[in-house]
């Protein structure tokens, strides 16, 4: 059994587990709220939580800061985590790729599948704006990006990739209850699958709960997590077409 | 129905309108095309103006999304905000908080929040639109609402008369930069005059966004007004101005 390489939460000093917290409980302020508060810290695992703050912040609800030593530790020696390992390029080198060595557009379909209405993900990736500061597919001349927006069949999606010829589709998927979003996400990749043109096309799949690892396990090429940028998956699908075209 | 008639209803109504200019500053860059918010801002006062609207009706958009790392982008954000309040004294303008640059670190973004606040205070904007710290992470949930409104509440009652006092240096960065933008909007406006707002647009004049006459979303529910074109609300709107 190899070694263990437990860490804890830094505050001041090695090993003193420091986090903050901050929350909101639906009773008004008073000394039994700060003490509902401090037994929410405690079993949260925080030994000695420090109510730093207890505010009204709306009639009958409170805001809490709570400092407190977590008694958490983590084995990173047990952990393993598939990384998507493609450097991010510069839009520069993106577009250089796309012009010497794929030689014609990228075409990129994307969407929110089944019930989920959130585009914030899709829409960062794949719109003009982009997100903090890095400007979406669209913005790109190598890329021809589709965005369909949100509550897409899984049937209306591939038959629009297939339609436009898409090189990649990623599928956003925000709402995570019941475990919708595996659902959804593997229903899409046995759906290309038995229509039999799944080498024929890179799958993505993005959103605040998704990593690479649960991407893989789906069936997808690749995962994108919380803070991607769109110069993150604009990088790996050049860098996947590019092996492909050659 | 087009968007003549609309502001036509809106004149009659006596509604303030909020135009969205400030939305081009999310897809352009906005230190380099601050000049086509203002000269969107002039064509938009002008179509308002057309229907029978009044200036206290104009909400014109304006928005603080210049990167913040970028050295003065403070004073480049104070400088648009006053150019924009003194071009439109009696508009009520729409000041838009930043989104473009907002990541995942919320305690940076409050105090990016607190920043806009002060541009907003210190040069007298009409409708302040709250900043989100959360703006890149969910809809807003009530601690952030709070807090959000618990700093703005800060700022704008600490430097409640700081407009008063504050006077610009006329050879400073702050009021050249203003020139620079006014100078830019005018050569923008007269490009749109001689090309006409077709080819402007057609050609990202706005936004960086390039729409063609016969291009665009809404393209399909564009249709040529017949010759026997005939709308009695909109004649009984026009009796009235």
């Amino acid at each position: 059994m190899s070694r263990k390489e437990l860490i804890r939460a830094y505050g001041d000093r090695q090993n003193d587990g420091m986090v903050q917290m901050s929350f909101v409980l639906p009773v008004a302020p008073s000394a039994r709220s700060r003490e509902a508060a401090k037994i929410f810290a405690l079993e949260h695992g925080l030994t000695d939580p420090l109510v730093a703050t207890m505010e009204a912040c709306a009639e009958g609800y409170t805001f809490f800061v709570v400092y407190g030593g977590s008694k958490h530790a983590v084995d990173l020696a047990a952990i393993e985590v598939p990384e998507v390992t493609t450097r991010t390029l510069s839009r520069d080198e993106i577009e250089l790729i796309i012009k010497n060595d794929i030689k014609r557009k990228v075409v990129v379909v994307g969407a929110c599948t089944g019930a989920d209405a959130h585009t914030v993900g899709i829409d960062a990736i794949l719109n003009y704006k982009g997100y903090g500061g890095d400007k979406g597919l669209e913005s790109y001349k190598g890329f021809e990006a589709f965005n369909m927006g949100a509550q897409v069949e899984n049937e209306q999606l591939a038959a629009r990739a297939r339609a436009v010829g898409a090189d990649a589709i990623l599928v956003s998927q925000v709402i995570t209850q019941r475990d919708c979003h595996k659902e959804n996400g593997k229903a899409l990749v046995e759906l290309i699958n038995s229509q039999g043109w799944r080498d024929e096309v890179l799958l993505l799949f993005g959103g605040p709960r998704i990593d690479h690892k649960l991407a893989l396990d789906l069936g997808f090429d690749a995962g994108f997590g919380p803070g991607t940028k769109p110069s993150d998956v604009a990088s790996f699908v050049v860098e996947q077409v590019r092996v492909k075209t050659k | 129905m087009d968007q003549y008639v609309s502001r036509r209803l809106i004149a009659r109504a006596g509604i303030v309108i909020n135009t969205g200019e400030d939305n081009y500053l999310t897809t352009a860059d906005a230190v380099d095309k601050a000049h086509t918010v203002l000269s969107s801002q002039f064509i938009n006062e002008a179509f308002a103006f057309r229907a029978g609207l009044n200036e206290k009706q104009l909400g014109l958009g304006h928005a603080y999304e210049i990167d913040p790392w970028i050295e003065d982008s403070f004073l480049l954000e104070l400088s648009q905000a006053q150019l924009v309040r003194q071009i439109f004294p009696h508009h009520p303008i729409k000041w838009m908080p930043p989104t473009k640059h907002k990541t995942g670190d919320i305690f940076f973004a409050h105090v990016h929040d607190a920043m806009f606040n002060l541009v907003g205070v210190a040069t007298n904007q009409s409708i302040e639109l709250l900043g989100m710290f959360s703006e890149a992470v969910h809809n807003p949930m009530l601690m952030d609402r709070y807090l959000s409104l618990k700093a703005t509440r800060y700022v704008h009652t600490a430097c409640k008369h700081l407009g008063d006092e504050i006077t610009f240096k006329p050879d400073g960065r702050i009021a050249k930069r203003a020139v620079q933008v006014l100078d830019e909007a005018l050569a923008q406006l007269e490009d749109v005059s001689r090309d006409g707002i077709w080819d402007a647009i057609s050609n990202g004049a706005f936004a960086d966004v390039k729409r063609t006459r016969t291009g665009g979303k809404g393209y399909g529910g564009v249709l040529k007004k017949h010759a026997q074109y005939m709308n009695p609300l909109l004649d009984a709107l026009e009796a009235q101005s």
